[in-house]
Parts: C-alpha cells; structure tokens; sequence
C-alpha cells in the first residue's frame, strides 16, 4: 500500500527545514524507525525515521529544498495497511507569516520576474522613479538604458569613464558586479578594489544563524541592563571542592551552574524573566530549561539543560559538560536544543568585559557572563582587592519592564555573592 | 591539402566545374589563348577547347547579353569581366535582364549564370583599374554578390555560384590573387551562399568587412589585441544576400560596431548594414555604428600616396575602433 512520507513536527519555532541527504535512495528497503533523510533545520541536522516497513519508492523533493512541516516529501510502498496517515495536530505547529494579498510587492513583467526577485531580495537596487530619473538625466546609449531598466540601476550612481564622463555598458557592467558586495548608501561611494576581497557566500549554518539573528534582534525591543557580581566567594568555595569534584565525579566544575543556580532563586520573586512570548500570550515557566550558548568553530549552538529547578549543581555541571561535547561533536538531538526558557552566554571565556546578547526568541531573557577581574573596591570603608564580573541582562522590554529586570539581576548576584547561604541548603 | 593561391583557388574551381559539368563554359576578353589578364583562365582552352573557353570581343554588353541568353537555354555560363571599372555598358543585361528573369517570368525562366569581376585597388592601378562598384549590385535584389578574400572562399563561393540556379555577380579582388596561399583540401569541397564566416571572437567591437579589407580589418584587430582591445572579425564573404544573423548577433554582444569597406562611403554596402543594425539591434548599441571607407572621390586616384590616402587601412580602422572604444 502507498504511503506518503511527511516532515513531523521539528520542535518548537522550527517551520522548516532543508532536505540534506536521502539516507533511503529509490527501491532501497525499509525498516520501521530506519532513517529516511536528513533534515537541517535551526542549529541541528535531523533524521527522519519511517514508521513503517516497505520499500522506499519516490523522492518528492530534491537535495538543498526547504520543506515545511506536513509536506509530503516521499512515496512508499508499506507492508500490509496503513489504517490512517500518520498525521499530526497541526495547531501547535507554527506556521510561516501570511502576507496579506494587499501588502504583496507589484508582480514585475514576465521577463524581468527573476531579477526583480533579485531586486527585492538584495536591497540596494534602485526603485522605478528613480531609474526614470537616472535615464533621463543622464545621456545615455541604448544599451546602457536597457541594461539600467534591467537591473534596477540609478545611472546617476554610475561612475562613467566616458568622454566628458559618459557611462559605457562597461562602467554599468562594473558597477553591477561590484554592488553584489558593497551597500551603495552613497552616491560618490568609489567601488574598492574587489582583489584586495575575499566574498564568501553567507550559506548553510551561517545562513541559519543570521535569519535567526535578524528575526531575534528586529522583532524584540532588547534593552541590556548591567550589574557587577563580587566573585570572591564563589572562587574561593570552588578553588576548595573543584579538585576533589573533579577526582570523585568526573566532571571539573565551572561557575556556570552557580549562575543557573542564582537565575532560579531569583526568578522566585521576578518569575516573568523566565518565561516565553508567544501569540501575545506570554508563557511563564514553573520550570527551568536553561539554554547554554556553546560556540563551534565556525557556528553557534545553544543546547538546553531541562528541569534545572530539579537538578543539583553537580547533575547541572555533568548536564552541560555532556551536552558541550555532544555540541563539538555534532550529535545534539532536536530536543537537545529546543524548549528553553532563558539562556546564559558566556563571554568571559575569551575575555570580554561586556556584551548585550541578543535573546533567543521566544524566550524574554539571556543572561551574559563576563571576565572575572581582579579590582580594587571599597568595602566597609575600606579599599579591598575582589574578584569582579560584569553581568549584562537582555530582557524583551515589551513584556519585562526595567526596574523588574534591574531587581531581578541584583537579586541573581546577591546569590552569587553569598553561596554559603544556599549552597548549604539555608535558602 | 595542397598551398594554394587566391587565382589557383578560381582556377581550380573554373577546371573542376566544367569537368563536372559539360554545360559549364567561360567567356570573356583574352580568357582563351592568352589565359586571362591575370591568368585566371590559364590552361583552360588546351583542356576543354574553344567551344567551351569563348575569347569574346570587346564588348562587356556582348558578354553579359550573351550568357543571359544562353543560360535561359540552360547552359552556365561564367563570364569574366576583365576589370570592374568596365563593366557599366553591361549594366543594362545584368540589371534589366538577368537580376529580373526569374522574377518577370514568374519563375519560367531562370538565369544561372555566374559574372566574375576582376576588382579592386591597391595595385596601383589608377581610376580605371581599381574599382569594385560592389554597390551598384547590392541595391539590385535578383542577385547575388559575393567577394572571397581567402583562396579556400575563392574556390569554394566560385563553385557554389556556378552549381547554383540564379545570377551571381563575383568579385575577385586582384590584390589578393597572389598575396596568400593556403592550404586547400583535395577533396571537393564548397562555401555557402549566403553565410558570413566569424574569423575572430572578440568582445569590444566588431569588425565588419569583405574581401581585401578583411585583411586591413584583421590586421588592425591584431594590433588592438595588444593594446587590450578585443575585437571581433567577421568576414562577410557574401555581401547580398548579407549573413544579418551572424553580424547582428555579434553586435548585441559588443555593442559596438566598426563597417570597412573599400569603396567611396556614400551609398556603400556598409551605409545599408549600418542603417540596419541601428534597425535591428539598437537597444544593444553603446555608440554610434562607425564606418570606415574609401573617400568620396569619382574614383581610386593613381599616385601612391593618394591612392594611400583613399584606401582604409589597419591604422585608419585602429583609429576609429579607438574613438568608439572611447566614447
């Protein structure tokens, strides 16, 4: 019996995905939970498993196509019947943005269709009005009109080399190559020299990253409010118990489970820092899924520790150890890193005193830790050496007002600068 | 493959034709016991006799009305006219008669016959031994014109003129009778009507020309390769009917043109072209189509240095590819 092959549910906030490799060709054989394709969505490759057993016997889609979820990317032929297509409830799928029919940009003539999807994609392409006013204020030849109506150029921005400046199809010829690359904000902007560049393509992971920048950075209203946390205890208790930690349990802790620790005791009083918007409803969590920005070499993941309010430190600091290492290894599952409900960055590592971190949208709040220094401070009237770390908290200021945040991360950091306190269980 | 001569190249395709085909026969002045003013025809008598290697009277108007007539009773005659300067007491049988024959007789009578014309200056020849008067023929549609300037088009146009159905005026262009050889296959072999030939690709400009000045042209593009200017050579070869495809698709790639031609400009074959592209392709121009001619005197003058001035040559074309390229 047939059976069309759909892409499931890919976690949440996840629409699509793109096909990355067929694991079952034509005609191969099919056991259930054999993995048919592999997906790349947001940060993570996936494969998809076959519910049933058969034969695998048409690709509907080609390598390198985004596909969303519910799409039918494959036919099989299955043993015995298939009561029911595996269907999924779709309600808690979110779906891509409609663009109401009004708002839809004017469809360009025929011929000149891709280039105007060039158009709209790239940005930096002259609009009707002002190629007509380019055309007719500059003397131009045929060719060089046609090539301006056609690649949406503002001859007017054209350096011509020319008798008496005059632009020849080659200067319009240079001047489309060059604007691949460079944003012409300025008229007299001279193209620079394209050898001294190396171009490389924004593809892949990197592509990913960048949409997912963009739709964080653009949509939420970020305001980062900074505090400084007096580390001194904190390094004291771990220079005391990190070797025989490390010797008893395998794992040398970090302070990265202390700061998850104090986020929790301290969303206690400001329980809207740890939540998500979502649909104008905003999601406040009864429980602690903490994503932990992993860098790679060249890409960015964030994996998620679950239910850190159930964890201890020490299960907190295996947690995230195990999940680094699957992060350089590549072998994160969806669920791995889907399902957070605030994120910490650390930024210290490599030695940056701040930073504002862009938060993980639908999550409100990213905690950014920074380089522990020593520094001279007063104390008690008295100047004292401590160790000091900036903490940089971004929150969505359409949902999380500024005293709020400002409590919040005080709050955090007199945790931290006090960890006898419940460290020992007195909290 | 045997080096072969722009004349040996007509002679070879005169010889093979009449072996080829017995209602094939030559006429013309001095074509039989002397061989041709130029040789053309040498040999020709002994081989084939005097019935079929006519030595004419002085009297272009006799050649010419004299094929018309027995072509239209099915021979195929090729008749030479000495040089082209000559050939005006014959326009009446070309233009009137042979150019109109299919047409007037709604296809009862046809005219294939072939007129070769010794043409062209740069010998030295003075006012009435250099013309070409290409242009006289390229406005009358009936005919067809062409002008070889390699000893393999030679041959090959001469035998497809003489095998073909209808009237062609060809023109042989003295100063490339011996200048080149090439080698030239054995074998039978014919160049098309109709077909220009692209003999170099470039992507600046375009060099349009036949006959001698596709050698000025050639010369001057070779030049320019140096200088960083990559020009596009085509060789018409036929000039009516003109290979419109090729030379038009050319233009929309450079969109720049430069025409050569030898005779005067006014009225030239290279005014029609030129009118046609800014016709046909004059979205694709990026500047004026230029032109590059024989000057606009009664005829080519005969002291060297005149004659040097009238004739385009590979500077005078550099230096017009340069004012385009510049533009």
């Amino acid at each position: 019996m047939e059976y069309k092959v759909i892409i499931p549910p890919l976690g949440e906030s996840v629409i699509e995905g793109t096909i990355v490799k067929w694991l079952k060709n034509e005609g191969d054989t099919v056991k259930v939970d054999d993995p048919l394709v592999e997906i790349m969505t947001d940060k993570i490759n996936i494969e998809i498993p076959s519910s049933y057993n058969g034969v695998m016997k048409k690709h509907l889609v080609d390598i390198d196509t985004v596909v969303e979820i519910g799409q039918e990317i494959a036919i099989m032929d299955v043993e015995g019947e298939v009561t029911e297509s595996k269907t999924f409830d779709t309600s808690s799928v979110p779906t891509k943005e409609k663009i109401p029919p009004e708002q839809k940009a004017p469809v360009p003539a025929e011929e000149f269709s891709e280039t105007a999807i060039h158009h709209r994609c790239e940005g930096i392409h002259a609009d009707e009005n002002a190629i007509d006013a380019g055309i007719k204020a500059i003397k131009s030849s045929p060719v060089v009109r046609g090539l301006a109506r056609e690649h949406f150029i503002d001859l007017r921005k054209v350096h011509g080399t020319g008798k008496n400046g005059r632009i020849s199809k080659n200067d319009v010829i240079k001047y489309i190559d060059a604007r691949h690359t460079v944003d012409i904000v300025n008229p007299d902007f001279q193209f620079p020299d394209l050898e001294l560049e190396e171009i490389i393509p924004v593809t892949g992971v990197r592509k990913v990253i960048s949409e997912h920048m963009v739709k964080s950075a653009f949509t939420i209203p970020h305001v980062t409010t900074f505090d400084e946390c007096d580390m001194t205890r904190i390094i004291a208790w771990r220079k005391r118990y990190v070797d025989k930690i490390e010797k008893e349990h395998g794992v040398r802790i970090t302070f990265m489970p202390f700061i998850a620790k104090a986020i929790i005791f301290a969303a206690k009083d400001f329980p809207w820092i740890n939540s998500t918007l979502e649909d104008d409803k905003l999601h406040v969590k009864k429980y602690f899924n903490i994503g932990m920005a992993v860098s790679r070499d060249n890409s960015l993941i964030v994996p998620v520790i679950k239910h850190c309010e159930q964890k201890s430190l020490l299960q907190i600091a295996k947690d995230m150890h195990d999940l680094a290492d699957k992060a350089n290894a590549e072998t994160l599952k969806i669920e791995e890193i889907t399902g957070g409900t605030i994120s910490i960055t650390n930024a210290g590592g490599m030695g940056a005193l701040a930073s504002t971190p862009i938060i993980s949208k639908p999550q409100v709040a990213i905690l950014g830790f920074h380089k522990i220094v020593e520094q001279p401070v007063v104390r008690d009237g008295e100047i004292v050496i401590r160790h000091i770390s900036n903490f940089g908290l971004s929150f969505d200021h359409r949902v999380v007002d500024g005293g709020y945040a400002v409590q919040f991360l005080r709050r955090m950091i007199e945790y931290l600068e006090d960890p006898d306190s419940w460290v020992l269980g007195v909290v | 493959m045997k080096k072969t001569t722009y004349i040996e190249g007509i002679t070879e395709a005169l010889d093979e034709e009449m072996e080829r085909d017995e209602k094939v026969f030559l006429i013309g002045e001095d074509i039989g016991i002397y061989g041709g003013v130029f040789k053309a025809t040498k040999g020709l008598l002994d081989k084939y006799g005097a019935e079929r290697v006519i030595d004419s009277p002085i009297s272009e108007v006799y050649i010419a009305g004299g094929s018309v007539g027995a072509a239209m009773v099915g021979l195929k005659p090729v008749a030479e006219i000495q040089f082209a300067d000559f050939i005006t007491p014959s326009m009446d049988q070309i233009i009137q008669q042979m150019a109109k024959m299919r047409y007037r007789t709604g296809g009862q009578w046809t005219c294939p016959m072939t007129i070769r014309v010794c043409c062209g200056g740069d010998i030295g020849g003075g006012l009435y031994h250099s013309q070409i008067n290409e242009q006289w023929f390229f406005s009358q549609p009936g005919l067809v014109v062409v002008m070889p300037a390699t000893p393999y088009d030679a041959k090959g146009l001469l035998k497809s003129a003489i095998r073909g159905d209808d009237p062609v005026i060809y023109f042989e262009h003295k100063r490339l009778y011996r200048w080149i050889k090439e080698n030239l296959p054995e074998e039978d072999f014919t160049v098309p009507i109709g077909k220009a030939a692209l003999r170099k690709e470039g992507s600046d400009v375009t060099l349009v020309s036949y006959g001698l000045m596709y050698h000025r042209s050639m010369e001057a593009a070779l030049a320019l390769e140096k200088e960083g200017i990559s020009a596009e050579v085509i060789d018409m070869r036929t000039i009516l009917p003109w290979d419109r495809e090729m030379i038009f698709e050319s233009v929309k790639k450079t969109s720049k043109a430069v025409l050569v031609q030898e005779s005067s400009k006014t009225g030239g074959v290279m005014a029609e072209i030129s009118a046609s592209i800014t016709e046909e392709v004059f979205d694709f121009l990026d500047a004026p189509v230029a032109r590059v001619c024989g000057l606009d005197v009664p005829a080519i003058p005969f002291a060297p240095p005149m004659e040097h001035l009238f004739l385009p040559n590979a500077e005078k074309i550099s230096k017009a590819v340069k004012n385009i390229i510049e533009y």
